[in-house]
């Protein structure tokens, strides 16, 4: 069930002083199971690209095509649609709003025309998925923790059982232990519940970390869709896109400079230390 | 939500921007005044010719300084058909008799000032806040009422207040279209259904911008506290407001507009006699 963008413009109050081209002629396409990842600096669009997923942004010109879906027409299936796409904003847990968390994440479900009980089932998997605990379910969502509040605020999306899951910037504003918790949490939901994710980040770490594609947005204009190694195994393409390394590959690429036999496109830690580790081995064959 | 021309700067360099926002408080307020002397067409005419210069000058497109009417439109067409409905004027007028209703000629033309002068006193107003930030705005009202707080009523703070009211507005706006599509994004329909179901459905928008205009209130304050603000006394101003040249051209041009609403009125100088058309 892919996405399919072509040729997709936009912009902000047109003919006024604040005439903005919030996207200009983006096209690509984002597989099935793809965990896809979009960076860019603050004001290149990204967010602007991701709201036009679920026609929150209608498309104003070229063509946005999802599942067999064509979002450019102007009568759409918008309940069908949200159901696919489920989005995740920016700090999420502002728009928690019922008594119970139980209540709030079954408000989506509701909204696509569940009855009570298939919206209450899947609303105690979608928490139990999250990882909060089953007592949680009763609390007010005002007395939770922020990172349990986020993680209810995405139980809230993935209980309508989307097929595709798009996250801005999910692990804004936490700690490092509640981003990591964060990025394996949306790894498992990849894993058990929703095939294909794309994800909004301004973390290079995170996205050498999780995505296998990544497109990488400047001024509205799309500047290209790499995999990790090509995006970051290269310190020009990098620059020429503004874009910062993953500290793992600084610390490979200085390694390297030093002469130590290291890839200078490694992007985890497991697979630098792999390397390191095996360097011995390879002086004591010689 | 975008389209609420009121309360909206316009963004262009125009001597009727760069205007001292106490004079143009005055002058709004003179405008104002003079538009409640009219009773003739041939007034309205005048006052609506020299809106129309100052809107010139202003260099604001005329579109945006009449969407303020669209606010006001639905008052103008019942207040425009009540007067004329129910108007008992000169039997010599009469046009009809429609059951209850008279409808006399002069009923007509008193419906239609009506409208002209709502129209041109929401237009005016209009315009001072398409020229004036709204931070210009309190710094002049401040510097305006300063003299009352001789009588102990704490100006300052009332103008504090309202500039962080006007500074959040956007703001909250902002929020609300965030939490709309949040809640969109979860399949909220809020287009649909009768009156309570689509006021009901405004709660899932409501709660969470309550907690965050709370959660911000605080944030604010704190932010404030932790830079020692103390209120009104010893504050010095980083813009300090000064009259200057085009202020007094401003002033006489305005002036001269209430003098000539004044004279057409009260036929100063037997003005009516001396001119050429007969004025209504």
């Amino acid at each position: 069930m892919p996405i399919k963008i072509e040729h997709l413009s936009y912009i902000y109050s047109p003919k006024t002083p604040f005439e903005k081209r919030a996207l200009d002629d983006v096209t690509f396409t984002v597989n099935d199971g793809d965990f896809f990842g979009i960076i860019g600096q603050t004001g290149s669009g990204k967010s602007t690209l991701i709201s036009h997923f679920n026609a929150l942004t209608r498309v104003m010109s070229g063509k946005i095509f999802v599942d067999d879906m064509d979002l450019s027409v102007k009568k759409l299936d918008f309940k069908r649609l949200r159901s696919t796409v489920g989005m995740v904003f920016q700090y999420p847990e502002y728009q928690l709003f019922d008594e119970t968390v139980l209540k709030d994440v079954m408000f989506g479900c509701k909204n696509i025309g569940m009855d009570d009980a298939e919206a209450e089932k899947n609303a105690r998997e979608a928490i139990e998925a999250v990882g909060l605990s089953p007592e949680i379910a009763d609390r007010s969502p005002f007395e939770l923790s922020g990172g349990q509040k986020r993680r209810a605020a995405i139980a809230g999306v993935i209980a309508m059982r989307p097929k595709v899951l798009v996250l801005d910037e999910p692990t804004a504003g936490l700690d490092p232990r509640g981003k990591n918790a964060v990025l394996e949490l949306i790894a498992r939901i990849k894993e058990n519940v929703c095939p294909t994710i794309i994800m909004i980040s301004h973390n290079m770490d995170e996205i050498a970390r999780c995505c296998n594609r990544i497109a990488v947005m400047s001024e509205g204009k799309l500047l290209g869709v790499f995999s990790p190694k090509e995006l970051f195994g290269q310190k020009e393409r990098l620059h020429a896109c503004g874009l910062e390394m993953p500290k793992v590959t600084e610390l490979a690429n200085v390694l390297a400079d030093k002469g130590l036999n290291v890839d200078r496109a490694t992007l985890t830690e497991a697979e630098l230390i792999a390397q390191l580790m095996r360097k011995p081995e390879a002086k004591a064959n010689a | 939500m975008r389209d609420v021309s009121f309360g909206q700067y316009y963004p262009v360099e125009s001597p009727v921007h760069r205007l001292d926002p106490r004079c143009k408080l005055v002058l709004a307020i003179m405008y104002i005044v003079a538009l409640f002397f009219i009773q003739t067409f041939t007034g309205f005419g005048i006052v609506a010719l020299a809106l129309a210069v100052i809107v010139l000058v202003s260099r604001v497109p005329f579109v945006k300084v009449l969407k303020s009417v669209k606010a006001v439109i639905f008052l103008i067409i019942f207040t425009m058909l009540m007067t004329f409905l129910f108007y008992r004027g000169d039997p010599a007028y009469k046009i009809a008799d429609w059951g209850i209703f008279h409808l006399y000629w002069d009923g007509l033309f008193s419906a239609l000032k009506l409208s002209l002068r709502l129209m041109l006193l929401v237009m005016g107003p209009a315009l001072l806040t398409l020229t004036t930030t709204p931070v210009e705005l309190t710094d002049g009202l401040e510097s305006l009422l300063k003299p009352l707080a001789l009588i102990k009523l704490p100006i300052h703070e009332l103008a504090i207040i309202m500039s962080i009211s006007l500074r959040l507005i956007p703001t909250l706006m902002e929020e609300t279209d965030k939490i709309i599509n949040a809640q969109k994004a979860r399949g909220a329909d809020f287009e649909s259904g009768n009156l309570i179901k689509r006021a009901k459905a405004m709660l899932p928008i409501l709660i969470p911008l309550f907690v965050s205009s709370f959660r911000r209130a605080d944030e604010l304050a704190d932010a404030m506290d932790s830079r020692c603000y103390r209120g009104a006394k010893g504050r010095t101003r980083m813009k300090v407001l000064r009259f200057h040249v085009r202020d007094l051209i401003a002033f006489l041009f305005m002036a001269a507009l209430v003098f000539a609403v004044l004279t057409l009125r009260y036929n100063w100088f037997g003005i009516l006699g001396l001119l050429p058309f007969t004025v209504y």
